[in-house]
């Protein structure tokens, strides 16, 4: 399954490079990055991301927030699943999240055995 | 009902009536020093007998006894308006302040826990791999001479304990800003009508089970004394909760610790709730150990604690406490203990006068448990 991850922090990369690393050898999983919610659009159109499953966005990014990316992939590719990873963990966001229609919402720091279960098929 | 005295009316009608008396006393003087030339006492008294007019002066001083009476009536309003007004200003002032004070601590929780995430994330990961590598190390064991392999495994195994200490202390951190985090999401709310009786026994229940979970051995007896059936009052059901949620904690704490350190002992929780003159009285008593005399100040302050450290106790729960009752419920919170015996927790909120009767007769509340 091919995943692509939205984070306007650079070293995000190598920590899920990392913590997917077995996954990634035995071709389970394939990631891609995208350093903002513009470059995500981007990638979106390109025959690459034909046969993405899914999308890990962060919410606050300068420029396009990852709302407003959720906004625009739930328009334009509604079955693909996108999961909200923020730090800020308020009700409002979560609600406002879920009623873009965000498949889930992870927090901060990141669980990554919880997030295993939550996206790896069983 | 206020003492006579300390309201401006009776002052007023006091000073009235001592001033409607110089009247009747000056004019019988003037009738009897007219009519008579003398002030003897069977002039004075004949002339107010004679006089029919002196009858109608003799009622001055209960005429402007009453009439200042009115003003001085009128004088208490305007003052307790004052008052009003300074007490609602006062509390929006402590209410902005905590306002603002939570939003800062949740911007700086917030903004911690992304440099956090990859603390702890990259932590976890270098113990994983710190511990390949040890795996593969002791595969080549034969292929290296023994002094330089067991210097190579000195310093993987020292690798792997970095790790996991920078892996433990981040996850510590982050339950330090999870707990400041706690702190503005409770103060949200509106304050309702909440019966107390039943907040404080869905908190009991709450405190008792969630330490339990933790500390299977433990149990306690609980004692409930509540004065009346249902006791309403004003209060954001929210943060009161977490209130009583947190001292109840804090008793089955110390409790748990008697117990560890005396051994045979049954600890005893009681709560009460009752209504005084002007208040509503909530009291939590645990027989635990106790808090020394000299630490009883300092418990309400922020960041301090006497649990030990590396618990993720941020030692800020009697200091959110107290906020919530004083700040944002007008009320007060007083420690009692003896040391070796008992603590006791004695939370006061104002009655809202005029919703007294509004809220007997309102209806039951049932108070939702805050998402935790």
């Amino acid at each position: 399954m091919k995943i692509l991850i939205v984070d306007d922090e650079k070293d995000i990369q190598r920590l899920f490079e990392q913590r997917f690393r077995k996954e990634r050898r035995s071709g389970l999983v394939e990631l891609h990055f995208c350093f903002s919610a513009q470059e995500a659009l981007t990638y979106l159109q390109k025959e690459d991301a034909k046969d993405l499953t899914m999308i890990l966005s962060d919410i606050n990014m300068p420029k396009m927030s990852g709302l407003e990316l959720l906004k625009a992939v739930r328009q334009q590719y509604p079955e693909l699943q996108v999961y909200i990873i923020t730090a800020y963990d308020d009700q409002e966001k979560r609600q406002q999240a879920m009623e873009l229609g965000a498949t889930d919402f992870i927090t901060k720091p990141i669980s990554f055995s919880l997030l295993k279960d939550k996206i790896l098929p069983q | 009902m206020n003492k006579p005295f300390t309201k401006e009316a009776y002052n007023y009608s006091l000073y009235g009536a001592l001033f409607g008396l110089c009247f009747p006393i000056i004019a019988t003087l003037i009738e009897s020093a007219e009519h008579y030339n003398s002030f003897a006492f069977s002039d004075l008294w004949n002339s107010q007998l004679n006089s029919p007019l002196l009858w109608i002066i003799n009622t001055a001083p209960f005429f402007l006894g009453l009439f200042a009476f009115f003003i001085g009536q009128q004088l208490d309003k305007v003052k307790s308006q004052k008052a009003e007004i300074l007490r609602t200003q006062e509390q929006l002032i402590l209410q902005e302040q905590m306002a603002s004070i939570g939003k800062m601590m949740a911007g700086i929780a917030h903004e911690i826990k992304n440099p956090l995430n990859f603390v702890i994330n990259f932590a976890e990961s270098s113990i994983e791999i710190t511990e390949e590598m040890e795996e593969t190390l002791s595969n080549l064991r034969k292929c290296l001479p023994t002094e330089d392999y067991g210097y190579l495994i000195e310093l993987v195994t020292d690798l792997l304990h970095n790790a996991k200490d920078i892996h433990s202390n981040g996850a510590r951190a982050s339950r330090i800003v999870l707990s400041l985090m706690d702190h503005t999401r409770v103060s949200k709310g509106e304050h309702q009508k909440i019966d107390l009786n039943s907040m404080m026994d869905e908190n009991v229940k709450l405190a008792y089970h969630s330490f339990r979970a933790n500390h299977p051995e433990f149990n306690m007896d609980i004692k409930k004394d509540y004065e009346k059936e249902k006791t309403y009052a004003m209060a954001n059901p929210n943060s009161l909760g977490r209130v009583i949620l947190n001292l109840i904690n804090n008793a089955c704490y110390a409790m748990r610790r008697k117990m560890v350190e005396q051994g045979l002992y049954d600890p005893v929780l009681e709560v009460s709730i009752k209504q005084l003159e002007k208040e509503l009285e909530l009291v939590i008593k645990d027989n635990g150990p106790g808090i020394p005399e000299s630490i009883r100040q300092s418990i309400f302050q922020p960041f301090y604690t006497t649990k030990p450290v590396g618990e993720g106790n941020a030692g800020l729960g009697l200091a959110i406490s107290r906020d919530i009752i004083v700040a944002e419920h007008m009320g007060s919170i007083d420690i009692q203990s003896q040391e070796g015996a008992f603590t006791t927790f004695i939370i006061r909120l104002p009655l809202k006068g005029e919703d007294e009767d509004e809220l007997t007769k309102s209806q039951l509340y049932v108070s939702k448990n805050p998402s935790r």
